[in-house]
């Protein structure tokens, strides 16, 4: 719980690794992610950096791994994931590492290389005996329809085709045929006829099959297409035509023993290809699964070493250029961890001068390092989507656990509602191990993530619940209720009281719609119930009325409280930052100004409570009027809660107005006369001078720190912080700001708080008219009906309760509740101005194929 | 086009234009420009871009680097996100792309022209056409060997038919030929472009019309000088020139009398935009004339986006992706020749 309160303390570290051993002891400390790396190389662009060369060699083996997987992933040979993360690989591995890979790379390529070749050639061959088969036809159909030629009937019976016909004519006949992309057939017959001007005649088919297009590997409709023309010119003409619109030509058999002959062969060949395909790809599955072995620890592998670079980068090199210096921000309770880590890494490259770290003082803001468990995490993380807090700052967190999830059930009190959130999340707790959880979708892995949250939500929830005595908005009547309507009967009771009394008979009943229960007839209210409200008034038309008076007072005294508490961690923040006057001159005003005004407000809500029952309540003033009379000093005379009511008010207005003054201008004056030779008030000075001391410690140290190193002054300039000068003027004006701020915060937060009552209402009053317009509508129909239609009656009153009562609701709660945390929680004493510590850890690195790594 | 055009703009073209201005925010700052020049090798320079929006584009390119496989690879990228631009546009935009690429388009058919007057195949000077002209009838350009053959047979059913009315003409195709067919097709682009914008009315025209106006008068400009001591006549040259201008008439006639460069500076000087142009060439770092008159682009297209619901965007965003493909191959070039003197003399996109 310590850690959690506050974030861890940092110290800087230099590290002094060999240039020889560096390697291996940053590879130990990923392993142990215990330190992160402060840049000392800034202003040196990313190519000019002293580890370059090695960077870019990663890059290549990521190159060569990301194509091996890629390679794999086609074959649908499985990845062997899931084994334990193998350690950054010893340089001297390195080189081997690369061969081999390189090696592999060469040889995919070649076999894949020769099996795309074969693959096309096959291709190749099969269209061509596609275009065999459907031109055939073509020369059928040419002879079913142009039997008769007028000038020459002599080919009557013959093909029209038959090429010795045409030698007699003496014009040389030729053939173009091929295949087309089905999108280009209509352009290039178009562009054919314009070119050729009507001297060819092009006939064409859709191919029944989709073939593979050799170049894309896209699966299309093809078109076979046969030209057959006069004239070598024309001839030229249509050939750079096809190459324009990248047919596929193919010799044209003249006769029909060629075609035969042809596509004998072409079936042989064929046979060839596939059994050679074969082959090459069994050959291929082999070098593939042989590496698909190792791929993973090798992707793994190098991105370790990658990632190590990038820290190396990092690091500056000292005069001798012998070893490297890093600065890392540690953890003070990690320093052993670290030693480890150095030592274990000098030990495994075999140096023979061990590396070594000191710690050095430093004036700069650390990093924040705040521990976190598995239940801890999510409300960790609801306070650093508001700022990550400064460095030793008191971590709201802490309190979160309880006030966050508690804030929310006010809000969402309702003992079913709450009890189904709780069941959820404890499945999601029971099963969190569960793989399918951990690779869920964004919104499941979001629920998942805030499980515990939820867990105690519900849980929560549950409580609220059976205070509000509310579950799917019935009332559970479990200790018997404190009121007993017998006891209005005026037969129950002795003459004597009768007279005295408003008492009920059977007119009284028959004829009245709405009838009052009054508690002080003796017998009617038997005191109050145990625990929560009385189930009774789930029964009455004035149950609003009672709640909203309940809920509005509880919200206010719940959000007047919380606010307290944070001014009141501001304490622990000023203790800590050795800023005691802040205690003095900023947080007791705050509290006085805040306790004055509305610590009184619950007092007299609580008094109020405490002293008027039902029989003198008719006389009790309003409290709302009492407040606002405090402020108007009343001329007329109100009756008043409590005897001297008038001094007290009086009293505490003057402590207010009085806190007001203190808190404006307090601290900038204090700051003033600090500064202009700090007076000579013996009260305030030995806090002062403790600050000064250390802070005077912690220059001298520096200081012969920076001797020590001699030439590291220049580089450390950036460590130095720039003294800050005395402004008055901005001193005054932000606690100016700031004083006016919580002022009227104090005010506008309390309203805000109201949102516990509203919320809280409206979820009520959500889940009551649920119940009415459905269930009650299905309980209400006889029973032989009432059983078909109450089944999808409750199907579907359990999908509204779901999706609108608790996830919509549920929803709404919850951003409310973050709110109240954020601003009227949160800004009494957070500043929120830290940076996240981020280790250098090897486990950070994403361990997905494709991922790009974190580190980097 | 009505008043409330600009109301309604978003609704077809809004999404587009966020996406430009985007793309347009992802260019090379000054300081990307500072670090480029530092470079000592390609990979250098490849590592230094994969830091900007050009991301890993040369990852898989194997080694060794080569400055025309990063031109390549940087066209492909512009191609790319202009043909996004293109598919997702409705009309008038579309047309709009229509016309910017046809300026690409005529080069790549001048190219392949040029390649076939040299007995080059084809397929050896396709990878060098520009990716954005690119277009199925392309490849059959070397069919023709007349203008007219060109037109009838290849490029009617294109959207550069119609710049061809002016140039039909039955002359074989020489070298002499191709140039002076590639002047009048810009020509009639460029006014037919002009014609566009100017009926679209409203920013677009406001935006557009000086940037084609400069482009016009710049290839006025342009062609005069290259014809100084060449065959062509001076009235021929006067038919080379756009007509949609600011020199339009009175200066393209006195730039179609010009005899030297000197005489070219004087009709410029006429004119308030072009003075200071001629003046700057020559001065400070030994600037061109095309250097300068790249920087007034760049500048113009740079004022482009300070305007909403217009298409000039698109055209400046690609102009301007084009000086900075320039500048980087410019700067890839000089690391890669050790010619370093000379690498400063980019033209900075403001």
């Amino acid at each position: 719980m310590g850690s959690l309160f506050r974030s861890e303390s940092m110290c800087l570290a230099q590290l002094f690794l060999q240039s020889g051993s560096a390697y291996e002891c940053l590879s130990a400390l990923g392993e142990a992610g215990l330190v992160q790396f402060r840049d000392l190389n800034q202003n040196v662009s990313s190519f000019q950096r002293k580890f370059v060369g090695e960077v870019k060699r990663c890059e290549e083996l990521e190159r060569i791994l990301v194509y091996l997987v890629q390679e794999i992933t086609r074959a649908d040979i499985p990845l062997p994931e899931g084994e334990a993360s193998p350690p950054a690989p010893p340089l001297k591995q390195v080189l081997e590492m690369q061969e081999q890979l390189q090696k592999l790379e060469v040889e995919l390529r070649e076999v894949t290389k020769n099996k795309e070749k074969l693959r096309k050639n096959l291709l190749e061959l099969i269209e061509y005996t596609h275009m065999l088969r459907v031109t055939r036809t073509f020369v059928r159909r040419n002879v079913e329809f142009e039997p008769t030629y007028e000038e020459f009937p002599s080919l009557e019976n013959d093909s029209l085709l038959d090429y010795s016909c045409m030698h007699r004519l003496g014009a040389k006949l030729g053939f173009i045929s091929g295949l087309i992309h089905q999108g280009k057939v209509e352009a290039f017959e178009k562009m054919l006829w314009r070119v050729c001007k009507g001297y060819t005649i092009v006939t064409y088919a859709e191919l029944d099959e989709a073939l593979e297009d050799p170049e894309t590997g896209e699966v299309i409709k093809w078109y076979v297409f046969l030209i057959s023309f006069w004239g070598e010119q024309i001839g030229h003409k249509v050939k750079k035509i096809c190459d324009c619109y990248h047919c596929h030509l193919y010799p044209y058999p003249n006769t029909a023993e060629e075609r035969k002959e042809i596509q004998e062969g072409l079936s042989t060949r064929i046979q060839d290809l596939y059994t050679v395909l074969h082959k090459t790809e069994d050959y291929l599955r082999q070098v593939l699964c042989k590496a698909a072995e190792s791929v993973y620890s090798r992707v793994v592998q190098v991105k370790k070493m990658k990632a190590i670079y990038h820290m190396l980068n990092m690091c500056s090199f000292d005069v001798t250029n012998k070893c490297l210096i890093a600065e890392v921000w540690c953890p003070e309770a990690d320093l052993p961890g670290l030693r480890r880590a150095l030592e274990q890494g000098s030990r495994e490259s075999g140096a023979a001068i061990p590396s070594f770290m000191n710690t050095i003082p430093t004036k700069e803001t650390p990093p924040t390092l705040i521990r976190t468990n598995r239940f801890t995490e999510g409300f960790q993380s609801i306070v650093d989507a508001y700022g990550v807090g400064s460095y030793r700052e008191v971590n709201p967190a802490l309190f979160t656990i309880i006030t966050f999830p508690f804030l929310f059930a006010v809000m969402f009190g309702d003992l079913g509602h709450g009890f189904v959130m709780f069941l959820f999340a404890l499945l999601l707790v029971l099963y969190e191990n569960h793989p399918r959880l951990k690779q869920s979708q964004e919104i499941m892995r979001m629920f998942f993530h805030g499980r515990y949250i939820l867990l105690l939500m519900g849980l929560f929830s549950v409580y609220t619940g059976l205070v509000y005595n509310d579950c799917f908005s019935k009332s559970m009547n479990i200790f018997g209720s404190g009121w007993n309507v017998s006891a209005m009967y005026s037969s129950s009771h002795e003459a004597k009281e009768q007279e005295s009394m408003v008492l009920w008979n059977d007119t009284v009943v028959r004829s009245n719609r709405v009838l009052q229960l009054n508690p002080s007839v003796p017998g009617v209210f038997r005191g109050p119930y145990p625990f929560g409200i009385d189930p009774i008034w789930n029964l009455a038309t004035n149950r609003l009325t009672f709640l909203n008076s309940f809920k509005m007072k509880m919200s206010v005294i719940l959000g007047i409280t919380h606010m307290t508490f944070g001014v009141i961690l501001g304490i622990f923040n000023h203790l800590h930052f050795r800023k005691k006057f802040n205690i003095y001159l900023v947080t007791i005003p705050e509290l006085l100004f805040m306790l004055c005004i509305f610590g009184y407000l619950i007092f007299m809500i609580v008094y109020k409570w405490l002293i008027y029952s039902a029989a003198n309540s008719r006389d009790a003033p309003s409290i709302l009027i009492e407040f606002i009379n405090m402020f108007l000093f009343p001329t007329a005379d109100t009756r008043g809660l409590y005897t001297g009511q008038k001094h007290v008010q009086k009293l505490l207005l003057i402590v207010t107005a009085l806190s007001v003054p203190v808190l404006l201008l307090g601290k900038p004056l204090f700051l003033l006369w600090l500064h202009n030779g700090r007076g000579c008030f013996g009260m305030n000075r030995s806090g002062y001078t403790l600050v000064r001391k250390d802070s005077e410690e912690e220059v001298s140290l520096l200081g012969s720190h920076d001797i020590e190193q001699g030439n590291s002054q220049g580089e450390d300039g950036c460590r130095e912080m720039t003294c800050e000068e005395f402004n008055f003027g901005e001193i005054l004006m932000t606690q100016v700001i700031h004083s006016i701020e919580y002022c009227l915060g104090c005010i506008s937060n309390t309203a805000s708080y109201l949102r516990l009552w509203a919320l809280s209402l409206a979820h009520a009053q959500l889940s009551d008219v649920l119940w009415a317009m459905l269930l009650r509508v299905g309980l209400r129909v006889d029973t032989t009906m009432g059983v078909l239609l109450l089944l999808p009656v409750m199907a579907l009153f359990a999908v509204l309760t779901i999706f609108i009562l608790l996830v919509m609701e549920g929803l709404s709660a919850f951003l409310h509740a973050i709110r109240l945390h954020w601003v009227e929680f949160q800004n009494k004493f957070y500043t929120g101005a830290g940076t996240k510590f981020i280790p250098f850890s090897f486990s950070l690195l994403s361990s997905k194929f494709n991922g790009d790594d974190t580190v980097a | 086009m009505l008043e409330s055009a600009e109301l309604y703009f978003n609704v077809d073209h809004g999404y587009l234009e966020g996406l430009v201005r985007g793309c347009k925010a992802s260019l090379l700052t000054q300081q990307d420009y500072i670090n480029l020049v530092q470079c000592e090798t390609l990979e250098d320079l490849k590592i230094h871009l994969q830091t900007t929006a050009y991301g890993n584009f040369l990852a898989n390119q194997t080694n060794p680097l080569t400055v025309s496989k990063i031109d390549t690879e940087m066209r492909k990228k512009l191609c790319q996100e202009v043909s996004y631009f293109r598919n997702h546009s409705l009309e008038p935009l579309s047309s709009f792309f229509t016309y910017m690429t046809c300026s690409y388009m005529i080069d790549n058919v001048i190219l392949l022209m040029n390649g076939a007057l040299q007995k080059k195949s084809v397929k050896e000077i396709l990878p060098k056409c520009h990716p954005l002209g690119r277009f199925t009838e392309m490849e059959a350009v070397n069919i023709a060997d007349t203008t007219s053959d060109l037109f009838n047979a290849v490029l009617v059913e294109t959207p550069l038919a119609p710049f061809f009315q002016d140039c039909m003409s039955e002359n074989t195709l020489d070298e002499l030929n191709i140039e002076l067919l590639r002047n009048k097709l810009y020509k009639s682009y460029l006014e037919a472009f002009y014609k566009f914008c100017k009926d679209h009315g409203d920013v677009t025209a406001e935006v557009m019309c000086p940037i084609l106006q400069f482009e016009a008068d710049r290839r006025a400009f342009i062609i005069t000088l290259n014809s100084f001591g060449t065959e062509l006549s001076k009235e021929d040259r006067e038919t080379l020139f756009p007509t949609c201008g600011q020199l339009y008439p009175e200066g393209l006639r006195l730039l179609a009398q010009a005899e030297d460069f000197d005489q070219m500076k004087r009709v410029a000087d006429l004119y308030g935009v072009y003075k200071p142009l001629f003046e700057a060439v020559g001065g400070n770092g030994g600037k061109t004339l095309e250097d300068v008159f790249y920087e007034h682009e760049v500048q113009m297209n740079v004022l482009a986006f300070n305007r909403q619901f217009h298409y000039g965007v698109f055209y400046a965003y690609v102009k301007l992706k084009e000086q900075e493909m320039r500048n980087i191959v410019w700067i890839a070039e000089c690391i890669s020749q050790r010619h370093r003197t000379k690498i400063n003399s980019y033209i900075p996109i403001l």
